[in-house]
Formats: C-alpha cells, sequence, structure tokens
C-alpha cells in the first residue's frame, strides 16, 4: 500500500514538474573584459613597439572553428574576410550581444580596458575560447551592442589598415554564468597551443604584424641581422672564410 | 568541498565597549575571524561576519524616516565625485514582526535618519546601525588575489552585475584604476569571484547571533549566504519551505570545488524545502549550505529568505 502511494506521489510530482513553468531566473550573462591598461598587464603596440594612440580598436568574441588558418595571418583583406567569417563578437547583436565599451578603442596611452556587459551565456557557454582581433585603425560605436566597423578593401593599406593582432590565451576561457572574465595581455604566449595568430611576443607586451609588404620588409630585416651576427660571430670564433 | 577548507577559525567573547555602542542595549557579541582557502575557478562567496554597531537601540519610524536617533557623523552615501558612490551603514529591525529586516541609510542628522527603503512598519521600534562589509573588506592584497586577471561580481536587484578587479594593491573598477573597495556586500549576500589561481580570504568582526531577513528579487541573481563562519546549514535549518512559492521557487546549491558543479536544486511544496521530485528533506537528506557557502535563490516575486543566526 506504501509503495501504491509513493508511486502516485512521484506521478504527481512528475505532472506538477511538468506542468509547471520554471520561474524565470536572472538572464543568463557573463562579463568580458579586456585588462591592457598598462604595460605592467601588458599592452598591445604596433609592430615598431610604439604604442597605438590615434586609432584602432579590438574586437573580443569566439572562433566558429577550433582550427582556424593561421596562414591567413596578415592583414589584407582577403585574410579580413576570412576572419570575420569565423568571428563571433561578444558585443554584435548576431553574437553575444554585449553592450560595447567605449573602452575597447585605444586611448592616448595606448591602453585597453573595461567590459562588454550582458553577453549572453548561452552564445559563451562556459568554457568557450575567447579571442581578441587588435586593429591599429577604425573605431568601435560604443553604448550599444555592435558598434563594430565593417571594412571594405579600400580601408586596407596606407592610412588605414596596415596592421592587426589575432590572440587567445590558455586561460582566456568565458566563464560561468554569472561571472566576469578578464583577458590580461601579458597572458599570451607559453600557452598548451600557439595561441598567437597574429603578433609578436614582446613578454608583457603584443606587437601587431605589418601588412605583407612591410611584413616582407620586416622579415628581410630580420634576416639580414641574424646573417650579419651570424657572419661576425663566425669570424669571431675564426670560423670566416680566408 | 575538500579543497574548500577553513584554515583557522577563533572566537573569542568580548564585551562590547559602551563607546562603541551609543545607544541603550550593550550586548556581549561573539567575534571572531576565519581564513578561507578558495581554489582557482569559479564561486559564489558570503561573508558572515558583521561590523560592530555604531548605534543600538529605540527609534520611531515614520515612512522612510527614522528619529529618536544618537549619531555622530555622516552615515549615508560616501561623497566621492571621481568614483560611483555607495551606501556606508544600515538600519536594522531588532524588534518586532520585521526583527532582521534591514534598509541603507541614504543620509542623516545627529539624532534621525533617512532610509533608502520605506519599511513595511512603522512607530517605535528597536534597531541597530552597522557599517556595511564592502568589497575592500573581503579582497585584500594578502589574499593572493591575481591581480588584472581575477574578477569580483557583485549583483543588482535587476539582474546585472558589475565586475570589480584588483590593480596596484586595491579593488578597482574595469579601467583598473579607480578605486572601488567601497563596494557593499550587503548583509547575507553573497559576490561572484573568478580567480586563475588559489587564494586565502580572511574574514573577521561579530558573529550574528539573531536571525537576518535577506531580500530577493525577480529575475536578479540572488546570492543568499549563510550566517554560520564555522559549520555547514541543513536547508531544513531554514524557513525555505514556507518562503519559496510551492513547486516554482527554488534555490540552488553548489560545490566549493571551484566548478560551481551542482549540488541540489530545492523547491518547497508549501512547508517543507523538497528535492526536484517534491519530495520533503528530512534532517538526514537534507543538502546542506557549504561553510561560507552560499545558495542562488531563484523567486517569481520579491520577498525576504530568513537565514538562520550563526550561533542557532
Amino acid at each position: 500500500m506504501k509503495k501504491s502511494n509513493n508511486k502516485i506521489h512521484h506521478i504527481f510530482s512528475l505532472t506538477v514538474a511538468l506542468l509547471l513553468a520554471e520561474i524565470p531566473g536572472a538572464v543568463a550573462a557573463i562579463s568580458v573584459t579586456v585588462a591592457s591598461p598598462n604595460s605592467s598587464s601588458g599592452l598591445i603596440v604596433k609592430s615598431d613597439q610604439v604604442t597605438i594612440n590615434t586609432s584602432g580598436f579590438v574586437r573580443v568574441g569566439k572562433l566558429t572553428t577550433a582550427t582556424p588558418d593561421a596562414t591567413k595571418n596578415l592583414p589584407t583583406f582577403a585574410n579580413y574576410q576570412y576572419w570575420d567569417s569565423i568571428f563571433v563578437d561578444v558585443n554584435s547583436a548576431s553574437g553575444g550581444g554585449g553592450i560595447t565599451p567605449s573602452t575597447w578603442n585605444f586611448n592616448s596611452s595606448g591602453a585597453l580596458s573595461g567590459s562588454a556587459t550582458g553577453v549572453s551565456a548561452s552564445t559563451f557557454p562556459t568554457s568557450t575560447q575567447l579571442w581578441i582581433w587588435a586593429f591599429n585603425f577604425g573605431s568601435l560605436t560604443s553604448g550599444s551592442t555592435g558598434g563594430i566597423p565593417v571594412f571594405s578593401s579600400s580601408d586596407f593599406g596606407a592610412g588605414k589598415i596596415t596592421e592587426w593582432a589575432i590572440m587567445s590565451a590558455d586561460e582566456w576561457i568565458a566563464p560561468a554564468d554569472n561571472l566576469a572574465k578578464s583577458l590580461v595581455i601579458n597572458q599570451v604566449g607559453g600557452d598548451t597551443v600557439n595561441r598567437l595568430i597574429a603578433g609578436t611576443d614582446l613578454g608583457n607586451n603584443i606587437a601587431m604584424i605589418p601588412e605583407p609588404s612591410s611584413y616582407a620588409l620586416l622579415l628581410s630585416a630580420l634576416g639580414f641581422m641574424v646573417l650579419s651576427r651570424v657572419g661576425r660571430l663566425s669570424k669571431k670564433i675564426g670560423g670566416g672564410r680566408a | 568541498m575538500k579543497n574548500k577548507s577553513i584554515k583557522f577559525l577563533g572566537f573569542c567573547l568580548l564585551l562590547s565597549s559602551a563607546s562603541l555602542v551609543v545607544g541603550q542595549t550593550v550586548s556581549t557579541p561573539v567575534v571572531g575571524f576565519s581564513k578561507e582557502s578558495l581554489p582557482s575557478g569559479q564561486h559564489f562567496f558570503a561573508p558572515s561576519f558583521i561590523k560592530p554597531a555604531v548605534y543600538s537601540g529605540t527609534a520611531t519610524i515614520s515612512g522612510s524616516s527614522v528619529t529618536g536617533l544618537t549619531l555622530s557623523g555622516s552615515l549615508g552615501l560616501t561623497s566621492f565625485s571621481d568614483r560611483p558612490n555607495f551606501p556606508t551603514h544600515y538600519l536594522e529591525i531588532t524588534s518586532g514582526s520585521y526583527a532582521g529586516t534591514y534598509y541603507d541609510i541614504s543620509s542623516n542628522t545627529s539624532n534621525s535618519a533617512s532610509l533608502a527603503q520605506t519599511p513595511n512598519t512603522s512607530g517605535s521600534v528597536t534597531v541597530v546601525i552597522r557599517p556595511h562589509v564592502t568589497l575592500g573588506d573581503v579582497i585584500k592584497a594578502d589574499s593572493g588575489i591575481g591581480e588584472y586577471s581575477d574578477s569580483i561580481s557583485v549583483y543588482d536587484n535587476s539582474g546585472n552585475f558589475a565586475s570589480y578587479y584588483f590593480a596596484g594593491g586595491m579593488v578597482t573598477g574595469d579601467d583598473f584604476a579607480t578605486p572601488m573597495g567601497h563596494v557593499p556586500v550587503p548583509p547575507g549576500k553573497g559576490i561572484g569571484i573568478n580567480l586563475g589561481g588559489n587564494i586565502q580570504i580572511t574574514n573577521s568582526g561579530q558573529v550574528r547571533n539573531t536571525a537576518l531577513n535577506v531580500p530577493v528579487y525577480p529575475g536578479a541573481v540572488n546570492v543568499v549566504g549563510m550566517l554560520n563562519p564555522s559549520g555547514a546549514t541543513k536547508l531544513t535549518s531554514l524557513t525555505l519551505g514556507q518562503q519559496l512559492d510551492a513547486y516554482s521557487e527554488s534555490a540552488t546549491l553548489y560545490d566549493s570545488s571551484g566548478s560551481l558543479a551542482l549540488v541540489a536544486i530545492a523547491y518547497s511544496d508549501g512547508q517543507d524545502p523538497t528535492d526536484d521530485t517534491f519530495t520533503p528533506y528530512n534532517s538526514t537528506t537534507s543538502p546542506s549550505v557549504q561553510t561560507k557557502g552560499t545558495m542562488l535563490v531563484n523567486v517569481g516575486s520579491a520577498k525576504y529568505i530568513t537565514v538562520p543566526p550563526a550561533t542557532n
């Protein structure tokens, strides 16, 4: 008889559970903060290691693929289209829906800070790898969802987009609902897998990489310096040609 | 739970000094401190100690005004010009059917105070006024909190939260420069913490010896903390069963390993707290809110959740 009562109780409980709508709780949201206020936390700088202080901004989000094509790392319009197609912003209407902070535009000291609040925790569930895509040109419109500039081919080249950086870090994973995550620039580098797709690790700071022609020149200069050093070293140890 | 432990908990009895309490009632508060290790990961955390009273005695409530007090100094909001301001003190009713209910103080004179909310009671009552515990009291440099990286979340009554960080040896806003250690952590309320490494939080103050009514709101992240600094609190020791709407409102308990693993979701059958099949818990089957732990309360209408005193 007791067994029968238990059965009735369970049927009642399950029926109640099915019939009653869950009380709506807080909208599951997270905050994502960019932590780059000074060189102690790490800054994103230009390829010549000078701070970015006239224009430029960062996009923050996730990638729709776990294996992005790292060969498309140079700042060209074609590569922009590739990364734009796989980048889901925490602050876009079609992405996380968070509020865009004005402080994701580089300030006069080349610093970044501030949070995108109200980011959808269902679009950015716990442990989602978060990325920063930094540009040396353009700016975000803050205060509401989105405000992310859309670039065309004419936005690439001298006086416009000539450099960018694309990076993440092992620590940059989305938090649980109702919590915040801070993306500290000096955490980039030395990760379990390479998460610095475009950029140079300077220790605390990350330098952007320049557009292809400058990048080739930069590589040539680096190669020349290496060869010169090797030559001098060879002479020093008497290994040079007679 | 195995990773979270109170390393040391000290208690001693201390007779309140008459100079600390301006009013008539002089009690013998239990004071103590604890050092609690929080492992890397994510936590909801609530400080359980309270600060000494600056007034304790009778008062007369009329609307949001309170008279008959003896006060010194400003007990209202902070008055910074370069950062957001917050309440510094709260008034708690200690007699009658609203005992344990508290209200922020907006402003004051030497014998009166204006409250930020209007109490549901009026007339002569006994009250106590205390300073709020703040983020700066809870998160200190020696805790080992990660500068720039670890975050602290404080929840409002409408489903939003603000994030704070630690930089330059102090709690800051998300610009890592504006001092924000004055943000209050209201009694019985918890904060969210996201840690990249282990930290140790040192708490100290008076132990509450009376029940507390913690306000909770629909759509808000209601992190309700227990008052017992030295032991777990069984759900059956709360009046949750009578305070949650039957079969719909809930209290969610997480572990404190840093993963926020679900321990239990408790409902009510109108009388007792139940599991998610609406089977009432008893003192044996009841899950516990862990030491210094919290529960996330989900309600359809604004109400109070009564938390038993630490000395219960």
